[in-house]
């Protein structure tokens, strides 16, 4: 840790706080903000510094254990080759390149899954559809007797009141809801 | 065997925590006497004359009486006093010297507050200093 920038950075503070002390004392609000200011700029510039010196100190001392264990670099030399995955996709003048074969024939293999799918979906989405559909088409349908009236009623609407009840006596043996009691 | 003077640790402990807790309490009365503001009465028909030295750069816009006068308003509403309205002369035109009169005069607070006001204000590239505040008895 350099000790010259620290020193002078704590100075600084002790300073600064304790113009700022004196501004306070002294009904000096702008003064004193300025060098509140002053002493928490000085005081992050510090922290800074301090934690900064730790972290470089840190990182030699790992270097040093590192440097000073043998076994370590033997087991460095010793790793596996990396394996290359994907060497096939590779251009080579020697072997037969595959990806496009690959591609390919994927696309037929694709392509006859899709077939399949679509002859099943066929063959049981469309009848299903058909079924539903012809169950809410009942609910519309016209009577099964058609929309016109019996002949009886017909003729009942053309009648009179009186001719009503004459009718209403002689199909039920009783007299008409008009007629006289 | 014990080393030499290991039998005095917890009293060394004890007297040296006695002289912190008294050296605190010695700091807290010392900053409240000198922090804490107590106002006083003031004598009615006292007066305080405040001299004021007026530094004015050259990049300042306004009239220098005009900057004095706009210090001196804003500075009695942050005591609470009063500036006598047309008190403000210039006494030294060498000197850049202006006297204002308040009335009542300030208690010893409100002097120390009115003094770290008018020189801590910075108006257009102009500040002044307290040259003297002269309380004045009925």
């Amino acid at each position: 840790m350099r000790k010259l920038p620290v020193v002078v950075l704590v100075l600084t503070l002790v300073l600064t706080a304790l113009l700022a002390g004196q501004a306070l004392y002294e009904w000096e609000w702008s003064r004193a903000m300025w060098m509140t200011t002053a002493f928490v700029a000085v005081e992050v510039a510090l922290v800074g510094v301090l934690v900064l010196s730790r972290l470089k100190r840190l990182d030699e001392r790992l270097e040093e254990l590192s440097r000073a264990d043998p076994v370590r670099p033997r087991l460095v030399e010793a790793r596996p080759p990396v394996r290359d995955h994907f060497a096939w996709l590779r251009e080579e003048v020697t072997r037969t390149n595959v990806f496009v074969t690959m591609v390919v024939g994927g696309g037929v293999v694709l392509s006859g899954v899709l077939w399949v799918i679509d002859q099943i979906a066929q063959r049981t989405v469309t009848p299903s559809r058909e079924s539903r559909l012809a169950r809410d088409l009942h609910t519309i349908a016209p009577p099964a007797d058609g929309l016109v009236p019996p002949e009886g009623v017909l003729i009942a609407e053309d009648l009179g009141e009186g001719e009503r009840d004459d009718l209403w006596l002689l199909l039920t043996g009783r007299p008409g809801p008009g007629s006289a009691p | 065997m014990a080393p030499p003077g290991a039998g005095h640790g917890p009293l060394v402990s004890l007297a040296l925590a006695l002289l912190l807790v008294g050296a605190g309490a010695w700091a807290v009365h010392w900053a409240v006497d000198n922090t804490l503001t107590r106002h006083a009465e003031v004598e009615e028909g006292s007066t305080m004359v405040v001299t004021l030295r007026s530094h004015r750069q050259s990049a300042a816009e306004h009239d220098e009486a005009e900057l004095v006068e706009a210090v001196v308003a804003m500075c009695q509403l942050e005591v609470g006093g009063g500036a006598d309205p047309g008190s403000l002369v210039l006494v030294d035109d060498d000197r850049d010297l202006y006297q204002v009169v308040f009335t009542p005069s300030l208690d010893t607070a409100d002097q120390r507050q009115l003094r770290g006001c008018l020189e801590d204000l910075r108006i257009d590239h102009f500040r002044a200093t307290v040259e003297s505040m002269e309380h004045r008895a009925p």
